[in-house]
């Protein structure tokens, strides 16, 4: 393997990475504030996707300026779903949580399917002929952008989440459920926005997947099982975890589909599922017991 | 007497008006049953929903096409003028659901015969259905040995099979080769991992050696993949001369559009039909498919007798506003095919169709079919298709291969993407 | 006194309706002995998922990985050294078992429960998945056709359905008296207990890693049979089917929805949703997939906040407060369950 491959091999962890760090973000902060493992986090970014593609289509929006739409929508559908459903099952065992959010994940693929069919549905943007070149590296413009971008809005939410009193209130929420009920601090309304930012996170990698992916009513399978391996693998709740998790996950599957044929990488990703869980499953960055 | 008796006597004389009718009636019943033209079942079996659907549409555009020729001709006049009607099962691009979509149009539709399903991984469990129910199967579209290498009595191919779909390939290579001196060494075999991909690749690589080829790279993928970029850049350091390659559309599109992404070159990439010969895929790629070399089951450019294939495109093209393809083509000619077995069986029993496709020995000289070979099945039910080469230019194909019918002069070796300006 | 009139009254009409049953495949046509089928099927998979699931507790969201090596073992002992299919399906349940055992064992040790167990169990299906896809040795992604051998008893073939039905109706009896006997022995006390609440049994003395090595055994053996059944049922198998992460919840749901625990929870829920989703389908179909399953998901939310313990069991507190005091001790029992939730 010469270093032209090897780079290009670094350079694909890098973006698919970045990605994988964006959708971990969202699902690690619901699960941090609401404790609800949410089965229906690919189906989120599977709507992103479509949300992208209508866009773009018939209202030749910019995919990426799109974004300013898919973003605050599905802040508003996320908060939504949570005050509509989830929150009537937040109180009962976590069977019934994974339960009723594989069953919303069932019906919003199935809904899909049987309103816009199974066909692929992709955009042709001007974006896809342009292909950077660094040295003898290839990087297509879509996949930077995805990255870019991907890293530019978890950066916004972790200063959001450090710096805003919001965002230390949700901090709370995740550490400290009844001391911020004590301190005065609105449960419920932390319960939306974080579920509402989480579901933006999905929606947003949705629409930056778009340019360069096929949406079609089951791509969120995919994303979710990487989702949640890259959740636990940083620590269930854990912010810094899933960035960081996201890039190693995105560097296994690179170097994965090196030695491996193109099908086995997610071998790999599950591979470090199985070992996490059972050596370390508070994850890299997690506290406390499983 | 006379009031009583005038009355009997005209009800009497009613009455038997009556029954002479109803025996005239009753009489002629079956002579104007026998008149009334019936139709004749047949199943249509294709992925309508699913990634091939695009695929699937432009088969039964071909099939449509010939039935509608056939009806208005007078239908099948060995039954009285009976007329084909289609009924319609979808497959769901899933093997399963095509398993039970066939027995349904066997058992509860009762057709006559099965006409599809286009792909190998879906048509070789349904003809199994039909083969159970012995229901005759004309295929027009899977290339997978295994289709008909199983010692069924009722599947019948009228395209080439895998092994043939490689020779021809391997003829054509080294031809190009001895016209222009350059001539490939290294070959790597890129393929979608579903039994088209898995028996097409099967089949070249058995080839090679006796082409003097060298094979350096096997890469098999998933059909459903959505990144390739680790794959190709595989194959650019296996530094390949000659890629063949297998694909449906979708997987056409992205191995295509990263091969441009990672600046990937090479003296030549044949793709096997599949997924390239769709609309969609040159829609999807553009200028970028430019330099490609793609093996058909048919193309419109053909010199039939009298025209005959320039008409059909016309035809088809005000009807459908695209021009006759691999999909429609043979699909139209398996319906003369099926049309031609019915008229000599005279039969709807399923037994005696069967035994008129098995006798089928038509051409494009005595019969509608477009294509350029004797329909004649062997005992395994293969029929010795055969196919042609074009090449894209500026996003259109132009046939380069056999020289008797080429619009163009081939272009090998490939250019760069630089030098077709594209980078 | 009223209950045990209600019991055996209660009894009286299962065995009715088991009767019933045998003589249906007589007077219905192949579609709807074919419908018969998938219910009895369905049922007998959830039963299966029932024993770790709904009595141990332990919710399993990969038991595809069992359907599916009960189905490759015994298609490929068949394909490559023709051995009959009936000894097949006991060898693939013993190989699902293995797989159970071993990986329930790495599960169980490490203390895996709840959403983690799930993961886990996700992780071994998924696993299995992609190595069957990429192995074309064993069929790859095109998956194994069986070849066609016409009517044959001990090839496990035959050209009419109702054969098929008579079998899986056995085997659908055959779990019911497993999950029959659990409920009623020691066994399945100590499977409740761990369920409800674990460090409390653990402390009563209970080997609770042992109990739970017990369901997963079970479990998997007989979901493995019902692979095999699969497989020759529809004569085509390939990795998407068999280990997908849809038919792990497809296994489970019926259980889920007609009351986890419960022996009749799993066919009271097969007996409802099987007929809705054929029926869907048919009345919408053409083309227009997805609306049975996307019923099933809105069910399985609704299941979730209305009817969190399933069907059977709301439809038994229902029942015993129409019966009054009689039936209080079934009552309060089903409270208390609520309560340590």
């Amino acid at each position: 393997m010469d270093s032209t491959f090897l780079g290009q091999v670094i350079v694909s962890g890098f973006l698919t990475g970045g990605l994988y760090a964006l959708v971990a973000v969202g699902l690690t902060m619901i699960f941090g504030v609401l404790k609800i493992i949410n089965f229906a986090h690919g189906e989120f970014l599977m709507l992103g996707m479509y949300l992208s593609f209508f866009l773009t289509t018939y209202l030749h929006l910019d995919p990426y300026i799109s974004l300013l739409v898919i973003i605050p929508v599905f802040f508003l559908f996320g908060a939504f779903v949570q005050y509509g459903l989830i929150n009537r099952i937040l109180s009962s065992t976590s069977d019934i949580h994974i339960l009723f959010t594989l069953g919303l994940s069932m019906f919003l693929q199935n809904a899909m399917l049987f309103i816009f069919g199974p066909y692929m549905r992709s955009i042709q943007t001007s974006y896809l002929k342009k292909v950077y070149t660094l040295g003898s590296l290839n990087i297509n413009s879509t996949r930077l952008i995805a990255f870019i971008f991907a890293l530019v809005i978890t950066a916004i939410l972790y200063l959001f989440l450090k710096e805003s009193n919001i965002g230390r209130a949700i901090r709370a929420c995740a550490d400290e459920r009844k001391g911020a009920r004590v301190v005065g601090i609105d449960i419920e309304r932390m319960y939306l926005i974080a579920f509402g930012i989480g579901t933006a996170c999905a929606g947003a990698a949705g629409g930056l997947l778009m340019p360069f992916c096929y949406a079609d009513p089951h791509v969120g399978t995919t994303f979710i099982l990487v989702a949640f391996v890259v959740v636990v693998l940083g620590g269930i709740g854990n912010f810094m975890g899933a960035l960081i998790g996201g890039f190693i996950i995105g560097f296994a599957e690179a170097f994965g589909s090196v030695v491996l044929p193109d099908s086995l990488k997610q071998v790999v990703t599950f591979g470090i599922l199985v070992l996490i869980l059972f050596f370390r499953p508070t994850g890299l960055f997690g506290k406390g017991r499983a | 007497m006379g009031k009583r008796s005038r009355k009997t006597n005209r009800s009497f004389v009613l009455v038997s008006i009556l029954v002479g009718v109803c025996l005239l009636l009753s009489a002629s019943t079956p002579i104007l049953a026998q008149n009334q033209p019936k139709e004749i079942k047949i199943g249509i079996l294709y992925c309508m929903t699913g990634p091939l659907a695009s695929i699937a549409r432009l088969c039964v555009n071909g099939h449509e096409m010939a039935a509608e020729e056939i009806n208005a001709k007078g239908g099948i006049k060995s039954l009285g003028g009976a007329k084909i009607k289609f009924v319609v099962g979808d497959t769901e691009s899933k093997p399963q659901v095509a398993m039970s979509a066939a027995e349904k149009l066997i058992t509860k539709d009762n057709v006559v015969a099965l006409l599809g399903p286009y792909s190998s991984g879906i048509a070789f469990p349904s003809t199994q259905i039909s083969e159970k129910y012995k229901c005759p199967n004309i295929l027009s579209g899977p290339v997978a040995n295994q289709i008909t290498e199983r010692g069924f009595k009722y599947i019948f191919r009228t395209v080439y099979n895998a092994t043939t779909n490689a020779r021809v390939a391997l003829d054509f290579v080294k031809w190009v080769g001895d016209k222009t001196g350059q001539r490939p060494k290294r070959v790597a075999i890129l393929h979608e991992d579903t039994l088209f991909g898995q028996s097409t690749a099967k089949s070249w690589k058995e080839m090679l050696p006796k082409y003097g080829l060298e094979l350096v790279a096997e890469l098999p993928y998933q059909k459903t993949t959505q990144d390739l970029s680790t794959t190709i850049m595989k194959l650019k350091a296996a530094k390949p001369d000659l890629v063949l390659q297998v694909s449906y559309t979708n997987d056409a599109i992205l191995v295509t559009r990263t091969m441009y992404d990672l600046d990937f070159n090479c003296m030549g990439r044949i793709p096997s039909g599949g997924g390239h010969i769709d609309p969609a895929f040159a829609k999807a790629v553009g200028k970028l498919a430019d330099d490609l070399i793609v093996n058909h089951h048919y193309h419109p450019s053909f010199k039939g007798p009298k025209n005959k294939n320039q008409i059909a495109n016309e035809k088809y093209k005000k009807k459908y506003g695209i021009d006759m393809d691999d999909y429609s083509g043979p699909a139209y000619d398996a319906t003369w095919v099926l049309a031609d077995a019915l008229e000599r069986a005279g039969s709807m029993d399923r037994q005696k169709v069967r035994d008129a496709i098995a006798a089928t020995d038509i051409n494009w000289n005595n019969s509608p079919v477009l294509r350029p070979f004797q329909y004649k099945f062997d005992a395994t039910g293969q029929a010795p298709a055969t196919g042609v080469f074009t090449q894209f230019r500026d996003g259109k194909m132009q046939v380069i291969w056999p020289e008797e019918y080429a619009s163009a002069k081939v272009v090998w070796p490939m250019r760069t993407w630089k030098e077709r300006g594209l980078r | 006194m009223m209950k045990s009139v209600v019991r055996s009254r209660s009894s009286l009409v299962l065995v009715a309706l088991g009767i019933v049953c045998l003589f249906l495949p007589a007077i219905l046509g192949e579609y709807l002995i074919h419908v018969m089928i998938l219910i009895f099927f369905y049922a007998y998979l959830g039963q299966c998922w029932n024993i770790l699931g709904g009595y141990a507790g332990q919710l399993s969201i990969g038991h595809a990985a069992y359907y599916g090596i009960g189905a490759y073992t015994s298609t490929l002992l068949f394909t490559h050294l023709g051995l009959t299919p009936w000894l097949g399906m006991i060898a693939g349940g013993v190989a699902a078992m293995m797989l159970g055992l071993f990986t329930g064992y790495l599960c169980f040790r490490f203390g895996l429960k709840g959403p983690y167990f799930a993961l886990a169990t996700l992780g071994f299906a998924e696993i299995l998945r992609l190595i069957c896809l990429n192995m074309t040795s064993i069929g790859g992604a095109q998956g194994i056709l069986i070849p066609l051998l016409g009517q044959d008893f001990l090839k496990f073939q035959f050209m009419e359905r109702k054969f098929f039905y008579y079998i899986v109706f056995g085997m659908l009896i055959l779990s019911i008296a497993v999950v029959t006997r659990i409920e009623k022995s020691r066994m399945g006390y100590y499977f409740r207990a761990l369920h409800q609440n674990e460090d409390a049994a653990e402390a009563l003395g209970i080997d609770i890693t042992r109990y739970k090595l017990i369901a997963v055994g079970l479990s998997s053996f007989l979901t493995a049979l019902g692979g095999t059944f699969y497989a020759q049922y529809t004569m085509y198998i390939e990795p998407e089917i068999m280990f997908g992460s849809f038919t792990s919840v497809d296994i489970l749901l019926r259980t889920i929805i007609g009351g986890a625990g419960t022996v009749y929870g799993p066919v009271i829920g097969s007996f409802i949703l099987t007929p809705v989703s054929e029926i869907m389908r048919n009345v919408v179909g053409g083309g227009k997939s997805g609306i049975n399953i996307m019923v099933f998901g809105i069910i399985v939310m609704l299941i979730c906040i209305f009817m969190q313990k399933g069907i059977l069991p709301w439809l038994k507190a229902r029942v015993s407060n129409y019966f009054g005091s009689e039936n209080e001790d079934s009552a309060s029992e089903y409270v208390i369950k609520e309560g340590t939730s």
